[in-house]
């Protein structure tokens, strides 16, 4: 790593450790594919839901021993199921375009709400981060949503994630998790993902 | 004369006070927001760079309205976005009862929104025979309770987690432990089903972007993007003022927003969205709505001062740090736009008298300006809504004695003193009380006959520089030990005092809505100060309201270059001792007297014009023991406010000054230090604590420098 990945990569956990989201270095998918396998362990999930059409198929390649827990995704279902595992999935997992370090947070694009509402649904939601992907600031994250909205055509939506769900509003004290994910991992990965 | 309306406000007053639940509740919430927006800005070193642009942003997005509405409704269209136009509330109403009725809809889920309270357009929607959930927790809890949203961030900042628990088990029909994490996952459960079965989904809009027809909206629940994602048809209804050029201008406007209504740099969430996007469900593309509202907005922009609320960015803060909406809440201190920037927007979007009946709740402290990220004048926006008010309907016989004050603060030093011999007698007091409503509990100060005016004496000899001194009533009818100490201080420093011709600064009419007697001082003041700036004074008060009307009141009431002059040439007397000691020409000496350890008060017109107070920085330069207070609002007194009887002032002022006694009181230290005559009546009679001004503190220190 040079100096200035570093610099960034801790700016970035420290933005996303201050609200309480988990965050984790790692360099290859397979580590992924580790990670959440302990995660839906510890968190007894049964069904999984992957964004995108080649994810899901990356991150459990065939032949790799089979995970304790169903993977829905787009490549390997209808849209109707996958809707309808959508809403039952405890665990969700995306890849995203853009990441900021100086506020800690994710950029995604979508044109589908399948898509969307995989970082939305579930009570967990795993993001994935290609290293390339990491910017300094929110002013070169915000070139890229200009670019994003600018291009002709509609139906988009571009989702910046710095936190999970939270609420203050009985008796001022914070709760996680209201109408959104109530936990959010981060994870920082040096191998390039697919963008979908 | 006290019309019904404004007998209703005193039962309201008188309610709120007695409400304690109520109030502890309002407390928490208040400074929770307020303790974390003070902190989400120390936090982010470049903030006062960022408001200034915003304001800018603001400012130049309301003056092209126009143009950028109509880029707006073009490049939203061009992604497939149906855009309506909404003259007025009726209209805005008709057009989505319309749009949900031919999609065939019966469940609609709904994302907060004042705009959508501003319009009624849920409870119009339920008298339609639709079904309509709100989404937001806060937004829930109120429609359950059948209540309004009491604060445009915090909808039920005003309920006890008890009130909440009640709420909730009757709607569920089942117990739910007092346990806000508990609630939490009863309603995350109970509204996943709404979601998914709603067939619309309304929304507002943070900022509609005019470059490429987006909208964007922050959440912290993640409500707003569900409401959005799920449902077949969105319609977002939004003001037209929430109209903005560019990405970037979003960008910097939402992180204000954010900062001071979440006390956070980013919400979890922003969404931008263009267009309806591809449903989950079945593929096809969501049909998308916006609804453009104007309803007044218009009228407002067109008014060169009101031009200015349409900068209101929704975030909260001015609630937040209001001494009397922290009481009271939105119930009170609202019509549906709820705190001291609901009332200039109740003004247009609602009427003059719907915001004059709650207006007198404003006791005109200044501090929502200064917590405003966008810095919007709301106190002169108010004072205007009292002054449209009072000329309809006329003024409290109260209100209009103490807009003359001045003629019976004359009276008093003259009479000295018998005056005082009379003001003390409670026989005396509650005949004043009874004839002219001035409470009998509140202590007067004592008048003097030895004015300090008539004291004065022309500085003989030379000096480098001379400066006027705009003394204010106190410190020349009541204490003009203080006028003394001010010359005292200034004639050490090289400095020759003239006293310029001038009149009161007109502030208590200004606090009552009489603008134009405001007006009248301000320009009379103006006269004369100009003229001897022009002949090469600065000029010198020490009465931080004086300050405040001098370098901010006047000039935006007057507009004049004369009034611009007088403002860039006015001083607090410790902000000029500093700019003397950066030059390095400052006399002051560590203090050989040991004055004891104090505590500073610092009122809230020093924080309107200064920000950090110079006073507190040239003591503590002197060497004094000087800690300050942590209390973010006002001591109460308001003025002549806090002399009103009973619910009219009094009870008012002296329920928000309760804090600040008991903060005072357990800092143990028997000396208050605080420029301002009116705070320091107000913190003596809550603490009995003994409280001296700034100027009498440095001149004893100099006089002991003298000494030796």
């Amino acid at each position: 790593m040079t100096l200035t990945q570093e610099t960034l990569t801790s700016q970035f956990a420290a933005q996303l450790q201050s609200v309480g989201s988990r965050f984790t270095l790692v360099s290859k998918l397979s580590e992924v594919r580790d990670y959440v396998g302990k995660l839906a362990e510890v968190v007894q999930a049964k069904r999984i839901a992957v964004s995108g059409h080649r994810l899901s198929s990356l991150l459990f390649p065939l032949g790799s021993p089979s995970p304790r827990f169903e993977v829905a995704s787009q490549a390997n279902m209808g849209r109707e199921d996958f809707f309808s595992m959508l809403k039952i999935v405890e665990i969700g997992i995306s890849v995203v375009d853009l990441a900021v370090a100086e506020t800690g947070t994710l950029v995604t694009t979508t044109w589908d709400e399948s898509e969307r509402l995989v970082t939305a649904l579930p009570k967990i939601h795993v993001a994935l981060v290609s290293r390339s992907r990491l910017v300094s600031s929110l002013r070169e994250a915000e070139a890229y949503v200009s670019e994003v909205l600018s291009q002709s055509g509609g139906g988009v939506t571009v989702s910046l994630i710095s936190a999970s769900s939270r609420t203050a509003d009985i008796g001022d004290m914070v709760i996680l998790g209201v109408h959104g994910p109530r936990d959010l991992h981060v994870l920082l990965i040096d191998e390039e993902l697919p963008g979908d | 004369m006290r019309s019904e309306a404004h007998e209703q406000l005193l039962a309201k007053i008188r309610a709120g006070l007695a409400d304690t639940r109520r109030r502890t509740a309002l407390y928490v919430g208040t400074e929770g927001g307020r303790e974390s927006a003070e902190k989400a800005y120390a936090q982010f070193p470049e903030s006062q760079d960022l408001l200034r642009e915003a304001r800018r942003i603001k400012r130049e997005a309301i003056d092209r309205l126009d143009e950028n509405l109509q880029s707006f409704i073009r490049n939203a269209r061009s992604s497939g976005t149906i855009v309506h136009l909404a003259p007025d509330a009726a209209t805005a109403i008709s057009i989505v009862i319309d749009l949900v009725r031919v999609a065939g809809a019966t469940r609609i889920v709904k994302a907060k929104s004042m705009t959508s309270e501003e319009i009624d357009l849920r409870q119009h929607l339920e008298a339609a025979g639709f079904d309509v959930v709100e989404t937001d927790l806060g937004e829930r809890i109120v429609q359950l309770a059948k209540q309004r949203p009491s604060h445009m961030v915090a909808p039920a900042i005003h309920m006890s987690v008890e009130e909440v628990t009640d709420l909730f088990s009757k709607n569920l029909g089942r117990e739910i432990p007092p346990d806000p994490a508990q609630i939490t996952a009863v309603a995350r459960e109970s509204l996943r089903e709404d979601f998914l079965n709603a067939d619309v989904g309304i929304t507002g809009a943070n900022f509609a972007i005019a470059d490429s027809g987006a909208i964007l909206l922050v959440t912290n629940e993640g409500n707003a993007r569900l409401v959005t994602a799920l449902p077949r048809m969105t319609i977002t209804l939004f003001g037209v003022e929430k109209i903005i050029a560019s990405t970037t201008d979003a960008f910097t406007l939402m992180q204000p927003l954010i900062m001071s209504g979440a006390g956070r740099r980013l919400t979890s969430y922003v969404t931008l969205m263009r267009g309806g996007s591809k449903l989950a469900q079945n593929g096809q593309q969501q049909e998308h709505h916006v609804v453009l509202l104007d309803n007044g907005r218009s009228r407002m922009r067109a008014d060169h001062e009101f031009r200015e609320a349409l900068y209101c960015l929704r975030c909260g803060a001015c609630s937040d740090i209001c001494p009397t909406f922290r009481i009271f809440g939105g119930h009170v201190f609202g019509h549906i736009y709820t705190g001291p920037i609901g009332i200039p927007w109740t003004e247009y979007t609602a009427t003059p008298d719907d915001a004059g009946k709650f207006a007198p709740l404003c006791i005109a402290c200044g501090l929502c300006q200064e917590a405003c990220p966008v810095d919007i004048d709301i106190p002169l926006l108010i004072a205007r809504v009292k002054e449209r008010y009072t000329e309809s309907h006329g003024q409290t016989s109260i209100n209009r004695t103490l807009c003359s004050y001045e003629t019976f603060v004359s009276l008093a030093s003259v009479m000295a003193p018998l005056s005082n011999f009379m003001l003390r007698r409670q026989i005396f007091r509650h005949v004043l009380q009874s004839l002219i409503g001035i409470d009998a509990r509140r202590p007067f100060p004592k008048f003097t006959r030895h004015t300090f005016k008539k004291w004065f004496r022309p500085h003989l000899g030379n000096a480098s520089r001379t400066v006027a001194y705009f003394v204010d009533t106190f410190a020349d009818m009541c204490e003009p030990e203080i006028g003394k100490a001010v010359v005292g201080i200034l004639e050490a420093n090289d400095c020759k005092v003239i006293l310029p011709e001038q009149i009161g600064s007109g502030i208590p009419a200004f606090l009552y809505g009489d603008v134009k007697r405001t007006t009248q001082a301000a320009a009379f003041n103006v006269r004369h100060l100009a003229d001897a700036v022009r002949n090469g004074c600065e000029i010198i008060s020490s009465e931080p309201t004086a300050t405040y009307c001098l370098r901010e009141l006047y000039p935006r009431l007057l507009g004049s270059p004369d009034a611009n002059l007088v403002a860039a040439h006015s001083h607090d007397l410790f902000e000029y001792l500093l700019e003397l000691q950066r030059g390095g020409s400052l006399k002051v000496a560590r203090p050989k007297t040991s004055i004891e350890p104090a505590v500073y008060y610092a009122p809230c017109h020093t924080r309107s014009v200064y920000g950090t107070s110079p006073s507190f920085q040239v003591l503590r330069y002197a060497g004094l023991d000087l800690q300050t207070v942590r209390y973010s609002t006002c001591c109460g007194i308001a003025g002549t406010f806090g002399f009103k009887v009973g619910v009219e002032g009094y009870d008012v002022s002296m329920a928000v000054g309760e804090t600040l006694f008991t903060r005072l009181k357990a800092m143990n230290r028997n000396l208050i230090i605080t420029e301002s005559s009116v705070c320091k009546m107000q913190i003596e009679h809550g603490t009995s604590l003994r409280v001296l001004h700034p100027a009498t503190v440095l001149w004893k220190i100099y006089q002991a420098d003298r000494a030796e």
